[in-house]
């Protein structure tokens, strides 16, 4: 099939090359800055908000909606008031993309809710990275544990999803979390860690990447993930970055916690020195919720 | 009554905005038969689903290429049966043979899908065939009739189903799949609906062909008592795809 449009290409790898500069601006110059202390590196952040340090806020509307309850949620969307320093993007499901794009404000940038492992043809069903940069959607989420555990994608074909869609310009959010039995048996740690190795071992370039945690022992199963629990996971995951892919990528990147997240608690999770920011659920589909989810920015700054 | 001819264009994971304007053209400036001869559905990806329902021709309809196995919800990167009936999108392929290889779909999964789809008010291609491995062994009508089953132990009114028979073994393997052999596979589905659902079922469900459909050899397929239309893949991206709906007339001459 023909190649995408070339200037939606050109577009987003204008804003690519923007992030990659952004990056290395951020970048620590000297080794010995890697030690400095917790209130130093909060500070430091803040100061990197230009770059890819920049709280990100991401609604998943799932498998919901009907065209009124869209047109409904865009219009609360478009009046709310958002602050400026934070990226955000929604994900409707694929056959609202065309809507929402066509009447949602340009500040909110566009997500998929998965894409097709390589190019385009005979793969009925599925939406390639092509297409979508074709109707501009600059995001998609990948690895999402609803698909993993739903629809049984493991993590091999994640990390391929993950390289593609880069490959064509197609900005990722890369899911990984841990099931109740996977934590009550001490493996929170080996089944994340496994799960970024798998992106890993594909992904060449994390500049266009964030990482959403998502606690899925604490999905529909009564309990409860604490500010602390998701900080845990978050820092190690960053350590984890630092370890075996580079210290340039493990402060550059945006690890956002995918667990319950609403108004009531927003402010109290963006307070966490490793959590950049959300991907926000059931709350994305209320607009007035969702725009007091990304406005918490305003508790990372008073926490830095 | 006599079955009506169907033909269906399977775009698969293909096109552009731009691809798409261009193929809605064709279709929307072709003479085709009249409606009463022929039913005709294209079948674009997800993302192109509202651009062509408001942009074809009212008297071609339009299919999604897949759905969800029950109501919507917290599944990502799924689209509902209920989504497509809000959108006013009629129809839905399910059982595709890429579907069932590529993604692991299951016969019951396919089935629940069938009955969940039929269940919300959609009208359904439920795809069927065997793999070369499976035709090579002998075991051609047991694959076709496990895989029906599945459909048929699930629903129990057949008006809005149209049965699509993939012959597997001819797709990317160099085998070609001549009408004749078509024609078994189909009077043989034919006959297993009378057995096994009913005498009237069998009479007037459409079982349409699958299998490598083009301009030049839709005719002769067409008059096989036993195929009713097409399912067609990259030649319903194609002008020829005109011709092929327009062998429908062969069923009435």
């Amino acid at each position: 099939m023909a190649a995408p449009s070339s200037l939606a290409s050109s577009h987003l790898s204008r804003l690519a090359d923007l992030r990659r500069a952004g990056v290395a601006a951020a970048a620590p110059a000297h080794p010995q800055q890697l030690r400095l202390g917790c209130s130093r590196r909060r500070a430091q952040r803040v100061v990197a908000m230009a770059g890819s340090g920049k709280f990100f806020v991401g609604g998943n509307w799932k498998c919901n909606g009907t065209k009124d309850s869209v047109s409904k949620l865009v219009t609360e969307l478009n009046a709310a008031t958002l602050e400026p320093d934070v990226d955000v993007v929604v994900a409707p499901p694929f056959i609202y993309i065309d809507q929402v794009k066509n009447s949602l404000t340009d500040r909110i940038e566009v997500s998929a809710q998965n894409v097709w492992i390589g190019k385009g043809g005979a793969y009925t069903g599925e939406i390639s990275a092509e297409q979508l940069v074709d109707i501009g959607c600059q995001w998609v989420i990948l690895g999402h544990s609803e698909r993993r555990h739903v629809i049984g994608e493991d993590d091999q074909f994640i990390g391929k999803k993950a390289a593609y869609a880069l490959s064509q310009n197609v900005k990722v959010i890369a899911c990984i979390g841990e099931l109740l039995e996977e934590r009550e048996a001490g493996k929170t740690f080996d089944v994340c860690f496994k799960q970024m190795k798998a992106f890993a071992d594909s992904i060449t370039n994390w500049a266009d990447v964030v990482i959403a945690y998502e606690p899925v022992w604490a999905i529909g199963t009564g309990k409860v993930a604490t500010p602390e629990q998701a900080q845990e996971v978050h820092a190690a995951v960053r350590d984890w970055l630092k370890t075996n892919v580079s210290p340039e990528v493990a402060s550059g990147i945006r690890i956002i916690y995918g667990g319950s997240v609403n108004a009531a608690n927003c402010a109290e999770l963006a307070k966490k020195e490793d959590i950049d920011g959300f991907l926000v659920g059931g709350a994305s589909l209320k607009g007035p919720d969702f725009a007091t989810i990304i406005n918490s920015v305003t508790s990372k700054k008073v926490a830095a | 009554m006599g079955r009506k001819f169907f033909v269906g264009g399977n775009w698969k994971c293909n096109g552009t905005t731009d691809q798409v304007d261009k193929i809605v053209k064709i279709l929307n400036e072709g003479q085709i038969a009249s409606t009463d001869v022929v039913e005709v559905v294209v079948s674009p990806p997800y993302v192109f689903l509202p651009v062509v329902k408001s942009q074809l021709r009212p008297e071609i309809q339009v299919a999604a290429q897949n759905c969800w196995v029950k109501k919507g919800g917290a599944f990502t990167g799924e689209v509902s049966a209920e989504m497509l009936v809000n959108l006013s999108i009629p129809w839905v392929i399910l059982g595709h043979s890429e579907r069932r290889s590529l993604l692991g779909e299951s016969n019951e999964f396919v089935g629940d899908k069938v009955a969940y789809a039929l269940s919300q008010g959609l009208k359904v291609i439920a795809c069927v065939g065997e793999t070369l491995e499976q035709r090579e062994s002998g075991s051609t009508m047991d694959v076709v009739a496990a895989q029906t089953k599945a459909i048929s132990e699930r629903i129990k009114d057949w008006t809005n189903v149209v049965v699509a028979y993939e012959p597997v073994w001819a797709i990317g393997t160099g085998k070609v799949a001549t009408p004749d052999q078509a024609q078994e596979v189909h009077d043989g589905l034919r006959k297993w609906l009378a057995a096994n659902v009913s005498a009237e079922v069998a009479e007037s469900t459409r079982i349409i062909y699958g299998g490598s459909v083009t301009g030049a050899n839709c005719k002769e397929l067409a008059a096989k008592p036993d195929v009713d239309g097409f399912l067609v893949g990259g030649a319903s991206l194609k002008p020829e795809f005109i011709d092929i709906i327009n062998s429908a007339t062969v069923k009435s001459a």
